[in-house]
């Protein structure tokens, strides 16, 4: 039970303290950004979606290498003094615990979202001639990686079905797409 | 109407948003205080509408019938509100005024460009990621070891660790 004690101290750390104050600092710099940025074409694509994910990212990502590393160096190298007051087989149990911990939280986060995009699709009408026509004739004029193709089949069950290059969520749309035209 | 619709949905698809847009949902789910930043994520998702709207007039879309589908669309949406998902809601919602003016806006300026290369942001991504490679490297485990030995004093301090 005690192995549990660092792993959900540093999760109580990482989401009650760490997180949140990243984040004010990043509302803060975004602040900053848009008071002498304000133009969308250089602001507010793939540089705010860096400060966006900052706050989340950063703190994870570090953890997990540093227990990988750490795990490492002690296969490897065997040098590494412990520094727990807990007496483990292997110094770093309580570090692999976290690990497991931040890997099942992400997964069924992940899960969560692509449930939902799946649910989405699902929900999507399953045959529109027009607009396949449409795609079809698009797809004549543009390219598409095969690697998009692969991730929409994974994406939607409809896009899928469908010609294949457009997003779950437009093919949902497709009512009104129907609508405007 | 139909082609400049599907066009500025295939530059969705086109710029990786279905990647960068379920990373994002990623983030903010394991933020607790993702509350914080959600009026900038608006912001990015409204951008990304303007960026997928320059992107498809760079694709060939005629402007001004995608400036009158994005009108018809919300005209739809207001009579039919509850049967689109939540994040096309979202990009169509009256309440977002004015963004709809400024991407009506750029659509009736008629000038297709191309959209702003990422380099700055690649940049940043890179040097975040090479930081973060080379942190564990740089200062051993150190920072891991006090991370942990310091929870542990903490709940030993409190009681909870004998």
């Amino acid at each position: 039970m005690n192995e549990l004690l660092f792993p959900l101290g540093t999760l109580f750390l990482l989401s009650g303290v760490i997180i949140p104050i990243l984040s004010l600092l990043t509302r803060i710099r975004i602040g900053y950004l848009q008071r002498n940025h304000p133009s969308f074409q250089t602001l507010y694509t793939n540089r705010l979606l860096f400060w966006l994910l900052l706050p989340t990212a950063l703190p994870i990502v570090w953890i997990v290498f540093s227990i990988v590393h750490l795990g490492y160096s002690d296969v490897v190298h065997t040098s590494h003094e412990s520094i727990c007051l807990l007496n483990h087989e292997q110094f770093w149990t309580d570090e692999a615990i976290l690990l497991t911990i931040m890997m099942g939280i992400s997964l069924i986060f992940a899960i969560r979202i692509y449930l939902e995009e799946l649910h989405q699709s699902s929900v999507a009408p399953v045959h529109n001639p027009m607009l396949e026509s449409r795609i079809h004739h698009i797809r004549q004029k543009l390219t598409i990686g095969s690697g998009s193709k692969v991730l929409l089949i994974k994406q939607a069950k409809f896009a899928a079905q469908s010609v294949g290059i457009i997003q779950p969520k437009v093919l949902l749309s497709a009512v009104w797409v129907a609508q405007i035209d | 109407m139909l082609d400049a619709t599907l066009l500025h949905e295939f530059a969705h698809h086109h710029s990786g948003d279905l990647w960068t847009g379920a990373c994002l949902k990623l983030g903010l789910l394991m933020n607790p205080s993702a509350k914080l930043l959600q009026p900038s994520t608006a912001i990015w998702l409204q951008s990304r509408e303007l960026m997928a709207d320059q992107k498809a007039l760079s694709y060939g879309a005629n402007p001004l019938a995608l400036a009158q589908s994005i009108v018809n669309a919300i005209r739809w949406q207001r009579q039919n509100p509850l049967q689109l998902h939540q994040d096309v809601h979202f990009c169509l919602s009256p309440s977002n005024t004015s963004l709809l003016k400024l991407r009506l806006l750029h659509l009736m300026d008629s000038t297709p460009s191309t959209p702003m290369p990422s380099k700055p942001a690649s940049v940043l991504w890179m040097l975040s990621l090479l930081c973060l490679l080379s942190l564990p490297h740089l200062l051993s485990i150190d920072l891991l070891d006090t991370l942990h030995y310091g929870i542990e004093v903490g709940a030993q301090s409190m009681g909870v660790l004998p």
